[in-house]
């Protein structure tokens, strides 16, 4: 017997998945164990999604029964008459061909598949089941030292490392989820440490807790509030920091340069979408367009301008003019000042930042967008929307030139970083925002999205589906759970694996952009992350030697 | 001097699973409830192995007479004990055979020829007849009697003998193919292993 054998192949089917008996200890493997089943020169590659204590008799599992027996004898039925089945999910299948060891080995083997296949066939009864080992992972997950692929973490039991594709990561859409405090944040850090760090694409960090850009303090219990360190302090050449607002500090560190909001930037799709945030009326909408047909792009500063009264140039003169309900007009100004008089909106920015910001992008360096003191729902809503539809109409432009034959070179790809994405995407503003749309069509123009949300059930159900790549940490609700699974195969078996997920640092890779589901230990978001980052970026980018280390010992996760 | 035999009966009758046997030895001397025995054929014949599956002491009309009588001395009881031979009728299962060096665990091709001497088996012999398990197959099948009981002595007499060899281990395979045997049945197993514990092969 192979020393590496857990069991052996007892039963199943491609509907319902393969079953093995143990030879090991049922505490050996764990659900969600990535396992391989030999089959000549064929493996598959599957997932345990069961584990199941059986018994030859259920007389054998009575313990008075048992404890007749002399402990020798009891040992030897209890090793015979009990045992330990699991069910495996079937996740992908490959001719490896035969070892060089083997008499059968054919060096020009054709049958031999250079890539994994899903799975179209079962492994006969007795077939060896083993754990994964680290070429396995690295076979069917990529190589951890690849420059295209970032090790995310480990598997839970040998600890193999895993690492994702990020071409393909950053190709459709993605999402990161879990429940508060399940480590959301040091995962996406690290993942966009990955992204940045591969030259794959640019990112737009929409941050709205100030946690990316900068150190901020733990807030993990027993982590006395350390300094974690954010993404501009150890890759500073390829991130700019830009703040809301004129003249703010991030945590107490100058940002690169700041975002000032032109009045004429906004529009009454931008209004209609904060529809809950300023508590405005259905007929809201009527009044909205009504202005923007009036004064155009001015529309924002000449209403709010508007005196009250009956006479020229007043709200009711201009509701009545164009058969408007004056007191919705009057209701909508009021309620409007609240966004009008906001310290980052601007009659016209000395500085064009969005400009700045694209160029940023187009070269490869990642921008991270501060709110700084903005930490409003509304600022939020509000900025990342007019910012991203720029940014997008951008990337919408620059690709059509490109396919058109004008452009020189494809856009580089961008990824657009959302933090509470369900308030972007939940189902009532879809269809308003900027987002949805990356999400549903702006593939073929290199822009895509990184939703990072804790209630993804919140989030339109178009946009779940659209979303490739899933990392998810533990869920508690079923609803969150279905929405992360949904138009995944295998929701049945996956929905249990992540319902019981450890809090924190274990998560479940899902979808697009991995091979095959499976659950992992998340790396540590701490020096040894970074030094190994930073030690591979070497190599490929030529950062020096003396990596600031002002932190130390602020692993957290 | 008296010729000493050892061969302890001869076989009176015989079936294709067990046959008869009248014993000669006094009654402290008949082979134990399911030890082992062999009755060599001769002439290119198997050799055939057993097990004593029953012990039938037989009365005669002295015995009944001593025994329904009152105020007769110890001594008059230990002389019918001690001298008098009578008639024991011992029960064999055949549980293989021996051909041409090669032990196979099958009921014999046929019934030895009535008269033949039984020998008991010595451990040398028991160890060789019994270093594969098979033949416990045919043991758990025999009708008419608690297998638990035949098992659990036999394996107890037969684990002793190994042990007297050199194998230790030789009752731990023994009962796991036993319990293998019984795989679908689990409450005669158990039956069985209680038996089996109380023998103390392990010991």
């Amino acid at each position: 017997m192979d020393n590496n054998q857990i069991g052996y192949i007892t039963g199943g089917s491609l509907k319902e998945g393969f079953i093995a008996r143990l030879t090991v200890p049922p505490e050996t493997v764990q659900e969600g164990s990535f396992v391989v089943v030999e089959n000549g020169p064929r493996v598959f590659y599957g997932l345990v999604t069961n584990i199941k204590l059986c018994a030859s008799d259920p007389a054998f599992t009575n313990s008075f029964t048992m404890a007749r027996f002399p402990a020798s004898i009891r040992e030897q039925l209890a090793g015979r008459t009990l045992y330990t089945e699991v069910e495996i999910m079937p996740a992908l299948m490959q001719n490896i061909g035969y070892s060089p060891e083997s008499p059968e080995y054919d060096p020009f083997d054709a049958g031999v598949d250079p890539n994994p296949l899903p799975v179209k066939m079962v492994p006969p009864h007795h077939s060896p089941l083993r754990s994964a080992e680290a070429c396995d992972v690295a076979n069917i997950f990529g190589s951890p030292n690849d420059p295209k692929h970032f090790e995310i973490g480990s598997t839970r039991e040998q600890g193999h490392p895993v690492a994702i594709n990020m071409e393909k990561f950053v190709e459709r859409s993605s999402g990161i989820f879990g429940s508060t405090g399940t480590g959301k944040s040091y995962l996406t850090r690290m993942i966009l440490a990955g992204l940045i760090r591969s030259k794959l694409a640019s990112a737009l960090i929409f941050d709205m807790h100030n946690e990316y850009a900068f150190s901020t303090a733990s807030v993990d219990s027993g982590s006395g509030g350390k300094q974690v360190p954010g993404l501009k302090q150890k890759l500073p050449d390829r991130v700019k920091v830009c703040a809301l607002g004129r003249g703010n500090r991030i945590n107490g560190m100058q940002p690169d340069f700041d975002l000032m909001i032109e009045y004429s930037d906004v529009t009454p799709a931008d209004v209609q979408m904060l529809t809950r945030e300023l508590n405005l009326r259905e007929t809201t909408a009527t009044t909205l367009f009504a202005l923007e047909r009036s004064f155009k792009e001015k529309w924002l500063r000449t209403f709010m301008e508007m005196k009250p009264g009956s006479e020229f140039g007043t709200v009711e003169e201009w509701a009545d003019a164009n058969n408007i309900n004056v007191a919705a007009a009057e209701s909508l100004q009021s309620k409007l000042n609240r966004l009008y008089h906001s310290d980052y909106m601007i009659e016209k920015t000395p500085h064009n930042v969005v400009s700045q910001i694209i160029n940023a992008l187009e070269n490869g360096i990642s921008v991270i967008l501060s709110f700084g003191k903005y930490q409003t729902d509304l600022d939020y809503l509000l900025v990342a929307n007019i910012l991203t539809r720029k940014v997008r109409a951008e990337w919408e432009r620059r690709s059509e030139e490109y396919f058109s034959g004008k452009g020189f070179s494809k856009p580089t790809p961008l990824v657009v970083a959302i933090e509470e994405a369900h308030k972007l995407l939940n189902r009532e503003m879809a269809s308003q925002t900027a987002f949805s749309l990356i999400a549903r069509e702006m593939r073929k123009y290199s822009v895509t999205l990184l939703v990072i949300d804790q209630r993804p059930s919140q989030i339109d159900d178009e946009i779940m589906s659209q979303l490739g790549t899933r990392v998810s940490g533990w869920l508690g609700d079923e609803l969150d759970i279905a929405a992360v699974l949904s138009g995944l195969s295998g929701r049945d078996s996956l929905r249990g694996m992540l319902s019981r997920l450890q809090p924190k640092q274990e998560v479940l890779l899902l979808g697009y952009g991995v091979p095959m589901p499976l659950p992992i230990r998340s790396r540590l978001y701490d020096i040894e992350f970074w030094n190994r980052l930073l030690k591979n970026d070497k190599k490929i980018l030529d950062i020096p030697e003396n990596i600031p280390d002002e932190e130390d010992d602020w692993m957290t996760n | 001097m008296e010729e000493k035999i050892s061969y302890i009966g001869r076989m009176l009758s015989a079936n294709s699973r067990e046959c008869v046997i009248s014993s000669l030895t006094p009654q402290q001397s008949i082979p134990a409830f399911g030890s082992m025995l062999r009755i060599p054929t001769g002439s290119g014949q198997p050799e055939i192995y057993g097990v004593v599956t029953d012990i039938t002491l037989e009365e005669d009309g002295f015995l009944r007479q001593i025994a329904s009588s009152a105020g007769i001395s110890e001594e008059v009881i230990r002389d019918a004990q001690e001298n008098r031979n009578v008639p024991i009728i011992i029960r064999m299962a055949f549980i293989g055979y021996m051909e041409e060096d090669r032990v196979l665990h099958l009921l014999p091709p046929r019934p030895p020829v009535t008269l033949t001497e039984i020998y008991p088996c010595t451990p040398g012999e028991i160890c060789g007849f019994t270093r594969k398990l098979g033949y416990l197959r045919l043991l758990m099948n025999i009708s008419n009697l608690p297998a638990g009981e035949l098992l659990a002595i036999h394996l107890r007499n037969t684990a002793r003998a190994h042990v007297q060899l050199g194998d230790n281990d030789w009752a731990q395979r023994a009962v796991a193919e036993v319990m293998d045997l019984y795989a679908d049945a689990p409450n005669a197993l158990i039956a069985v292993l209680g038996a089996i514990g109380d023998a103390d092969i392990f010991e």
